[in-house]
């Protein structure tokens, strides 16, 4: 289900946007402070010259986006460049993907009712979407647990057929892990907050989520259906201090490929050439010629006796 | 597991970061942001929760009556050439299984049998060639469900002109789609045509 905004165009000055304290939030019972200055540019995983897609005008000018909110205990209405985009969004929830006019966006997520006047508990200005993305905006902690925000791209590029991608994406306030697929380690080392992908056959699958190197087991086993022609995408959210680890899954359908074709023979026996017609008259015709030459002589042999 | 079926590649654990946390490159100076007037019902949302698997109800029997077609159907996927898998024995029956199973509402349900091989001669759908628009045809799911089809179309058309996405859609009203090979047949080449029998839901 995609969702039309209307537009008036504002313009605002980048380096005012990027010049901001760190504040410390009133909800916040560990002092933290939830908007350290590294999470200002949220830059995307892949370089924008890459994220335009070639076709018509209208699909470089938009972008689908999902969003996903991924920080614990947390219900958070969602500012983007000051008006409310998602109100009463909890934790663990993800949005249908959304067609948004490519650009620059000031997101700010609020506790809930706090917004818009409030200290949001994570800000990010100037974020940019770039037309023809397909791309989901994570809000997440930090491997150190405070609240952030990173937007990954989502590979959409065709599957062959039979295949499905699975992508793995570390967002939670945890040391480094290893993405097991059926007890092997398939993508290791994977860090906060970054993400592994690969195009598989597709399958059901059981997953679990360790400690990188080791067996200790901190997420899962869940079953994963990798459907044929989709990307499944992972998420492990939460704090491992807080022992609410989780799992997210977004799905994106129809990247599929048909089959190249149906080769539903081999033997030639319901040709209907004329060649072939013709080579098997001849055949018969020889065998009949050959037997009337065996009947032939022995008539001759048998007169010649008499 | 991963590997799957023959000859995939291994997954690799690409690691890609964000970009680091620096200005934005691609915007010197003021920027515009487009400022938001939103209209319409709330963002939808849900729970981003693991879904169970649901199994297909597979076809497990085909009847075409008129053509004496009685065969035992079973799931097929793909091969390792990327064509669709087809059971090895021209008297079984293969349903595409990653598309919609008999039954399900919506897409082409594709099931395809070898015309004759080699070892074991013609095969059942030799005949649907000669099945004509209002034969019946019946398939078997594995719940027990009867579902009954009529033909609408035969025709024969060259392999390099299969339509393969549309014989292979998801979308659009519920049809079953009954294929072989036919035509001239060539050594090398192997059988020049596709005989496609399309029947929608009776």
């Amino acid at each position: 289900m995609m969702r039309q905004f209307t537009w008036r165009i504002v313009h605002v000055d980048l380096e005012t946007l990027l010049d901001w304290d760190c504040k410390v939030i009133p909800i916040d019972v560990r002092g933290k402070c939830y908007a350290p200055k590294r999470m200002i540019a949220l830059a995307l995983t892949m370089p924008l010259a890459m994220a335009v897609a070639t076709g018509t005008a209208s699909a470089q000018d938009e972008a689908t986006v999902s969003v996903l909110h991924g920080v614990p205990d947390l219900t958070v209405d969602v500012f983007a460049n000051g008006e409310e985009l998602i109100p009463g969004f909890e934790p663990g929830t993800l949005t249908d993907p959304l067609t948004l006019p490519a650009g620059s966006y000031d997101i700010e997520i609020f506790a809930e009712g706090e917004g818009p006047d409030g200290d949001p508990a994570i800000e990010a200005a100037g974020v940019e979407v770039p037309g023809g993305a397909n791309a989901t905006i994570v809000a997440h902690l930090s491997e150190g647990g405070d609240p952030t925000a990173t937007v990954f791209v989502n590979d959409v590029s065709e599957l062959a057929a039979g295949n499905a991608r699975v992508t793995a994406r570390h967002v939670a306030a945890a040391p480094a892990v290893d993405v097991r697929v059926n007890e092997t380690p398939t993508f290791e080392g994977l860090t906060n907050p970054n993400e592994a992908t690969a195009d598989v056959a597709a399958g059901t699958i059981s997953a679990d989520v360790v400690l990188a190197g080791s067996e200790d087991v901190v997420l899962g086993p869940a079953d994963l259906n990798l459907a044929e022609g989709t990307s499944t995408i992972v998420y492990a959210w939460g704090s491992a201090e807080d022992e609410n680890l989780d799992l997210a899954v977004q799905t994106i359908d129809d990247l599929g490929a048909p089959p190249n074709g149906v080769p539903a023979g081999e033997a030639g026996l319901a040709d209907t050439s004329s060649t072939t017609g013709l080579w098997i008259l001849g055949l018969v015709v020889a065998l009949f010629a050959a037997a009337a030459t065996v009947l032939v002589r022995r008539r001759t042999t048998i007169g010649a006796r008499h | 597991m991963l590997a799957g079926c023959g000859g995939e590649t291994q997954p690799s654990a690409e690691l890609s970061a964000p970009s680091p946390a620096t200005a934005n490159p691609q915007s010197p100076g003021p920027v515009a942001t487009v400022e938001l007037e939103l209209t319409g019902p709330e963002v939808p949302r849900s729970p981003a929760t693991v879904a169970p698997a649901e199994p297909a109800d597979a076809p497990v029997s085909i009847e075409v009556s008129a053509v004496d077609i009685s065969a035992e159907v079973v799931p097929v996927g793909i091969a390792d050439d990327g064509q669709m898998e087809l059971p090895p024995h021209p008297d079984v029956i293969g349903w595409y299984r990653f598309g919609p199973t008999a039954g399900n509402g919506a897409g082409s349900v594709v099931l395809a049998g070898h015309v004759d091989s080699r070892k074991y001669g013609l095969g059942q759908f030799a005949r649907i060639h000669e099945s004509e628009v209002g034969d019946e045809v019946l398939v078997r799911t594995e719940s027990g469900r009867d579902l009954r089809y009529t033909v609408v179309d035969v025709r024969s058309l060259p392999k390099a002109q299969l339509p393969l996405a549309d014989v292979f859609s998801r979308e659009g009203h519920e049809r079953l789609l009954l294929i072989t090979c036919g035509g001239d047949f060539d050594r090398q080449q192997g059988y020049a045509d596709n005989i496609v029998v399309t029947a929608v839901p009776a």
